[in-house]
């Protein structure tokens, strides 16, 4: 899997146009009406924590005659990814700082990214919300009467209709 | 439809007339504490549903959220009302008031059929839909990680509104309360009928006790049970038994008297056909028939001799004819010259007229002695006749007279039966018979009186009237138990079906739930994947149990309950994904607008951000966000985030406290589209 990739067709998706850097082939700009940023491939998670840093100012730097005071200056997000594995929980925990760390952009990392679910995870913050569900209503009323047979016809409708709690009991007591 | 704009005046904090533009894609709305955030989204909820759910379940000192919904600080207000607008995306503004009086201009049900496309009517349907569309930061865990998990389906299953059954559920719900209510009173009158009837057994046991106890009476009731000999049974048997005895006897006696009279005279019958007349006359009578049949006899033979006699002079008149002839002719012609004309013989005159004489004598003799004849045959037949008829009478007499004894006793015997099936022995033969007949009627005449006197005696007590009503009453409330019973029986039949009813109601709606559940499943992990509330738990998972009353679980990792694992932050992540989720689920809903009032309370800022990032999801969705925030460099990321384009703007809404004055806008920001940064080719 060619995680950048996959990164770009889940950014296109979503609206975002995309640039491959022309020094770099691991490195993609993505930018909308809202956000903007950069992903960086590593080929390991060490790779990641070695450079993360230099990796974001690097591209603050680069694009510094571009960021113009705008409020979308502050919507910068860097985002590191590779398919190798953390091998020790240390080593998740130092991923994970870089998350927490506010500074300059949002960092999003990612690791041990096997395949298109696992990249399409990873860049969630800049997507819209995906598992939105359309309950579509059955014939619910025809559901449940046909599932009330201790009832009789009749008295099934005067149960869903407007008849009175105290005329339904009547019914039930002086069947016609 | 999204809401445009909210107008309040004389409201919560509000004194003067406050109105918050609402951008169409997202409004962030700032303010220190008690600046006014709180007071929109309440006023937007008021108007809404008349309420504000937050407060209403609080009262102190007798006062509650009622007497607090109009502005109680210093100074007057020139009028109460809140009123927000709803665009419906066409042109169109729904404008909804809400003053002290209700709603201005429309009915709950009206507001709701507009807002609403699910059959929930009113304040109900309404309510729901603040539930799910202001998320308030007092509610996020109270409606969702720390509601008791049955409370916790019933929401989900009315916030989500795929099965709404409800009406249906609480329409059983009252029909089993009201059939209970009809059943304990159905109950109660079976209790009371029940309670008459052993009442009633235990007066008329008492009676009968006291009947017994009252001397005459008890001992006439002992004589009648010798009487009738049934010593079972209460004095209300022996007295039908007593007077089924009575009339027996009557009977009896009359059958027994009538009886006699027969007897009497049949046995006087048969007495005389043994009497020495009443032999002698046989004899005489057996003696007048041999009698009679020897005169027969004789009879017979002279009539006989009689009928032969006159059979020889018959033979003998042909000649007789021609002897009168010739002297007929003798004596026209006479003598013919001295001659005999019929011989010729010579003949003097008297010769000729003594033979003539002769002849007509000898004519006369014959004639006479056929007549004579003729006479006594006559006569002897007469005699003949008379004699037969005598012997049948004196047969008849004899046979009625052999016959009459054997008769008499026949019919003897067949009434000295008759009387031995009237329990009368006697043997008709004796001397005694009639005086045991006598004695027979005698001792059933004085058995029937001590019988009726006894009778009337135990009839003429007042304490058997009062045993006799007590009966006829016994008997009605016997009715009555038994009706009252019948009802019950029918009334519980009615529960066990409505019973079966709402459980399959119930069960139904929940199967409904589940599969919704199931449904919106993978939204609520994407959303609590995203709001990320732990750093190893990336998974949320539900779990349902319970069949009639059903229960919501949410678990993470290997079935732990986050509510006792989670920190408090941690809780409020995950219950913003929970909320976010049902929000985002509901079907019936018209409004497209969410409304959060400060969702970041306790969540840190790495948390923070991913609200902010899962806001910006819900956003690229279209729809629109409303939120209120204390921190102004967290509304700066949110307008800076939740996207603004060009038909679907931003707001920046900041509210401040006026002492005295109440909320006021302090100032109010357009969020425009940001332009591009980056020179990116597309």
């Amino acid at each position: 899997m060619d995680i950048l990739n996959e990164a770009e067709t889940i950014l296109h998706a979503a609206r975002y146009i995309t640039s491959r850097a022309s020094d770099d082939d691991a490195v993609m700009y993505f930018e909308d009406e809202t956000l903007y940023g950069f992903i960086r491939v590593c080929d390991t998670v060490e790779e990641i924590l070695d450079n993360w840093e230099k990796e974001q100012d690097s591209f603050l730097h680069q694009n510094a005659s571009n960021l113009a005071p705008s409020p979308k200056t502050w919507n910068a997000y860097s985002i590191f990814l590779t398919a190798s594995a953390a091998s020790t929980d240390a080593i998740k925990a130092e991923l994970r700082r870089i998350e927490e760390d506010f500074r300059a952009t949002r960092k999003i990392v990612g690791w041990n990214l096997q395949g298109a679910a696992d990249v399409n995870h990873c860049l969630l913050p800049l997507l819209p919300i995906k598992n939105v569900v359309t309950l579509v209503g059955e014939d619910l009323q025809e559901r449940l009467k046909t599932r009330l047979d201790n009832l009789t016809a009749d008295q099934a409708a005067a149960l869903f209709g407007d008849m009175s709690a105290q005329s339904f009991i009547n019914l039930l007591l002086h069947p016609l | 439809m999204k809401l445009t704009f909210v107008e309040a005046e004389g409201f919560r904090g509000i004194r003067s007339k406050l109105r918050v533009e609402f951008g169409c894609g997202f409004t962030v709305i700032c303010g220190r504490n008690g600046s006014g955030k709180s007071s929109i989204c309440d006023a937007i909820e008021y108007v809404l549903t008349g309420t504000i759910q937050k407060l209403a379940a609080a009262s102190e000192r007798g006062e509650d959220v009622t007497d607090y919904v109009w502005w109680r600080g210093q100074g007057d207000v020139q009028s109460r009302r809140v009123t927000i607008g709803i665009a419906d995306g066409s042109g169109n503004e729904l404008v909804i008031t809400r003053g002290p009086a209700g709603l201005q201009g429309m009915t709950e049900d009206a507001l709701c059929r507009q807002l609403c496309s699910r059959n929930s009517g009113g304040s109900d349907g309404l309510r729901h839909l603040c539930r799910t569309t202001l998320l308030r930061d007092e509610d996020l865990t109270r409606l969702s990680i720390d509601m008791p998990e049955a409370d916790r389906f019933a929401f989900v299953k009315a916030a989500i509104g795929v099965a709404d059954f409800s009406h249906v559920e609480k329409k059983a719900t009252e029909i089993i309360g009201l059939l209970k209510r009809t059943i304990v009173g159905l109950e109660a009158d079976y209790e009371q009928a029940r309670s008459v009837v052993t009442a009633l057994k235990a007066d008329q046991s008492a009676l009968n006790v006291q009947l017994l106890n009252v001397e005459d009476v008890a001992n006439a009731a002992v004589i009648i049970r010798e009487l009738v000999r049934a010593p079972t049974g209460d004095v209300r048997e022996l007295l039908t038994q007593g007077r089924r005895e009575a009339a027996k006897l009557r009977l009896a006696i009359e059958q027994i008297a009538r009886t006699k009279a027969i007897f009497e005279r049949l046995t006087n019958e048969y007495k005389q056909t043994n009497t020495p007349d009443f032999v002698a006359n046989i004899s005489r009578l057996r003696g007048a028939v041999d009698t009679q049949r020897r005169q027969l006899l004789d009879m017979e033979q002279r009539l006989a001799a009689l009928r032969a006699t006159a059979q020889q002079l018959q033979d003998q008149q042909p000649k007789l004819y021609g002897l009168a002839q010739l002297h007929e002719h003798g004596s026209k012609m006479g003598l013919e010259e001295g001659l005999c004309p019929l011989c010729g013989s010579t003949i003097d005159q008297d010769a000729y007229s003594q033979h003539l004489e002769e002849l007509r004598r000898r004519l006369e003799v014959a004639s006479h002695a056929l007549s004579q004849v003729v006479t006594e045959q006559s006569t002897l037949e007469e005699q003949r006749r008379q004699a037969n008829n005598q012997l049948n009478q004196v047969k008849a007499e004899l046979q009625s007279a052999s016959n009459a004894s054997q008769n008499i006793e026949i019919q003897l015997l067949q009434l000295t039966a008759g009387l031995a099936n009237l329990d009368l022995r006697i043997e008709h033969g004796s001397e005694r018979a009639m005086s045991e007949i006598d004695a027979g009627i005698h001792e059933r005449q004085l058995r029937l009186a001590e019988l009726e006197k006894n009778l009337a005696m135990l009839e003429a007590s007042h304490v058997q009237e009062r045993i006799d009503e007590l009966t006829r009453r016994i008997e009605v409330a016997q009715k009555n138990a038994t009706d009252a019973d019948a009802k019950v029986r029918r009334a519980k039949t009615a529960l066990d079906t409505v019973k079966e009813a709402e459980h399959i109601v119930k069960r139904v709606s929940g199967e409904l739930v589940d599969e919704s559940l199931a449904q919106v499943s993978p939204l609520l992990g994407e959303l609590y994947f995203r709001l990320r509330p732990h750093v190893d738990w990336r998974q949320i998972s539900y779990a349902l149990r319970g069949d009639v009353r059903r229960f919501l679980r949410l678990t993470v990792a290997n079935d732990l309950n986050p509510r006792f694992m989670f920190s408090s932050g941690q809780r409020r992540a995950l219950a913003l994904a929970f909320l976010l989720a049902v929000h985002m689920a509901r079907n019936w809903c018209n409004l497209r607008t969410l409304i959060l009032d400060d969702p970041v309370q306790h969540i840190d800022d790495y948390r923070a951000l991913h609200l902010v990032e899962v806001l910006s999801g819900i956003r690229q969705l279209g729809r629109q966000v409303i939120c209120t925030l204390e921190d102004p460099a967290l509304a700066d990321l949110l307008c800076r985030r939740l996207r603004s384009a060009e038909n679907d703007g931003g707001r920046l809404v900041n509210l401040k406290y006026v002492p005295y004055s109440g909320v006021a806008i302090e100032k109010t920001t357009g969020v425009y589209p940001l332009p591009n940064l980056l020179k990116l080719s597309a």
